[in-house]
């Protein structure tokens, strides 16, 4: 017999030789090249072949076809970042944010999600703080650009709800909304990124920055916004009701003007009615 | 078994990809019939669900599931079913299909289509999670025979009996890639002539056309399933040769890398659909509907 157990369906399922191979497989594979070469013991019980040297040569190929597909499609989500670090850097965390945190499943469109913190592990990382914070605008970009469609709350909503019961709305961020908060002037880098200097030197200075990703139609945009302003949207995108939401952005600056936060939010679509 | 092809529909279809969307909404070809997707590229919202809703009214579409692994020795995962699911019901595709392939192991899905061993324990897998998604999805699925670069040592069956044996304990169809069978026959020294003349063509559902690219792996020549160029004489060649035993099957021109202009696309699609009119005549139509 060639295998030790069988699948029974409802029940826990045994560790087949199959599982045990897939596993090596799996193993062999997420590793950088030296040592898919040296861990070739690991398949070369399985496999058809000539010698050593054609194992090696074929299984390159999957590890090729693995890892760098993953890679590239990773770094291609990181257009700012590359501007910022070069295609062969940014590759290379790429391949090893990979090998650390392969997909768990089949669907590819918000992997990289995590590749934040990949970053922000990397040794000497703490010296450019502000690679991390691109790398959240860009995730939060992807993740715009493929979340659920839904409707923007519309002023006749708003209209059509009682003036005593506004506090108590809950007016939540669409699904494409997300919040970006960096200790650095988000925007700059980003123009910086798209229209790179001549000079070298990056006129890099620490100034809180707070922008809105969203995706109003079918493209994504994101939006600066003032300190209070995303206060308010984190807590009503926490769930919190208008008059609590409203509450802490008073505390942050007592002159916040809700009328205009209104107006500006409906003309955006960022805010869903529920 | 019924099989999908709509008696008036046009056999040959192409990969829809983004870069294509616009021009196939302004220009409508009529040298396809439909188009084939990927549905894991559509779990989300926005642009992509936009512009296949519009391009569904203009073509009927087929899923090609590239992350059902269900050649893995675990269950398929439950969440990527029941998003498959949902575009099911809403965009009705005319065939759904995945390959006779594992993708994941444990906690990683490592994206390719990897070899399986040609044994009762593959099969048995196999067979547990296509009946699980032919369940789920309501509807026979077909299954595409793989490429691959590795064979193992203790298969104790060809692999056209292993396509064969899926379809028999499924009820599945089979989904004939012709080029990867020209690329397996030359990794692992196979005829692919009798590999065409092994399967039993009353499964087989739809036929894929690609191109490979030739590559130097050690001391050895291999081709590799590119999907980045036009598809080569031989694959023609044989392509002909599977319709003379098939009778006309709907035919998908794929090309998934270094994307072409559409006009290359149509171009193929144009010479397949030739192919499909010379060898077989509007009477031998594969479409079991009628039957």
């Amino acid at each position: 017999m060639l295998y030790c157990g069988k699948p029974v369906r409802g029940k826990r399922y045994a560790v087949t030789m199959l599982h045990k191979r897939q596993d090596r497989f799996k193993r062999a594979m997420l590793r950088l090249r030296p040592a898919v070469q040296a861990d070739l013991s690991l398949l070369d019980a399985d496999f058809e072949v000539s010698d050593g040297a054609a194992l090696a040569a074929r299984a390159e190929i999957y590890h090729n076809n693995i890892l760098g597909t993953l890679a590239r499609g990773l770094a291609d989500k990181f257009p700012l970042l590359e501007a910022l670090v070069g295609r062969d850097y940014l590759m290379l965390c790429a391949r090893g944010f990979v090998i650390e945190h392969p997909p768990r499943e089949g669907c590819l469109l918000l992997y990289g999600t995590g590749f934040d913190a990949h970053l922000a592990s990397m040794s000497g990382a703490a010296d450019f703080a502000y690679l991390v914070d691109i790398a959240r605008l860009e995730i939060a970009f992807f993740q715009s650009a493929h979340a659920p469609d839904d409707f923007p709350l519309t002023r006749g909503q708003l209209a059509a709800m009682a003036p005593d019961t506004l506090a108590d709305a809950v007016l939540p961020l669409r699904a494409s909304g997300r919040l970006v908060r960096s200790s650095y002037d988000l925007p700059a880098l980003v123009a910086l990124c798209q229209d790179p200097p001549k000079d070298i030197t990056i006129p890099l200075q620490e100034r809180e920055s707070f922008v809105l990703v969203l995706r109003g139609g079918l493209d994504v945009d994101s939006h600066v916004l003032g300190r209070a302003e995303y206060e308010i949207l984190a807590a009503l995108s926490g769930g919190d009701t208008l008059g609590s939401a409203l509450e802490r952005a008073l505390a942050l600056d007592s002159s916040f003007d809700m009328s205009a936060f209104l107006e500006r939010h409906l003309a955006l679509g960022s805010l869903c009615f529920t | 078994m019924q099989w999908p092809f709509p008696d008036s529909a046009h056999p040959v279809g192409i990969g829809l990809r983004s870069a294509h969307y616009q021009e196939i909404i302004e220009l409508k070809p009529s040298s396809i019939g439909w188009l084939e997707i990927h549905p894991e590229n559509y779990f989300g919202g926005g642009a992509a669900r936009h512009y296949l809703s519009q391009l569904r009214q203009l073509y009927p579409v087929s899923f090609h599931c590239v992350g059902l692994s269900l050649g893995s020795a675990e269950p398929v995962s439950q969440n990527h079913l029941e998003k498959i699911k949902e575009l099911i019901e809403l965009y009705d595709p005319l065939c759904i299909s995945d390959h006779a392939a594992w993708s994941a192991s444990g906690n990683a899905h490592l994206n390719d289509l990897l070899p399986l061993p040609y044994t009762p324990e593959s099969l048995d897998w196999l067979c547990r999670n296509v009946d699980r998604t032919q369940d789920i999805f309501g509807r026979v699925i077909l299954i595409e025979n793989p490429s691959t670069y590795l064979m193992y040592k203790d298969n104790v069956m060809s692999e056209p009996d292993f396509m064969n044996a899926i379809a028999r304990k499924t009820g599945c169809g089979i989904l004939l890639d012709v080029n990867n069978i020209y690329v397996q026959s030359h990794n692992h020294g196979l005829d692919p002539y009798a590999y065409i003349d092994a399967i039993d063509m009353g499964h087989v559902g739809e036929i894929h056309l690609a191109g490979h690219t030739r590559r130097q792996a050690g001391n050895e020549t291999l081709l590799i399933d590119t999907h980045n160029r036009r598809i080569c004489a031989d694959v023609w060649d044989l392509y002909r040769y599977t319709l003379e035993r098939s009778g006309e099957i709907m035919t998908l021109i794929e090309w998934d890398q270094d994307y072409p202009p559409l006009h290359t696309l149509l171009d193929e699609a144009e010479k397949a659909y030739a192919i499909l009119r010379q060898t077989c005549s509007r009477e031998e139509i594969r479409c079991d509907n009628a039957a």
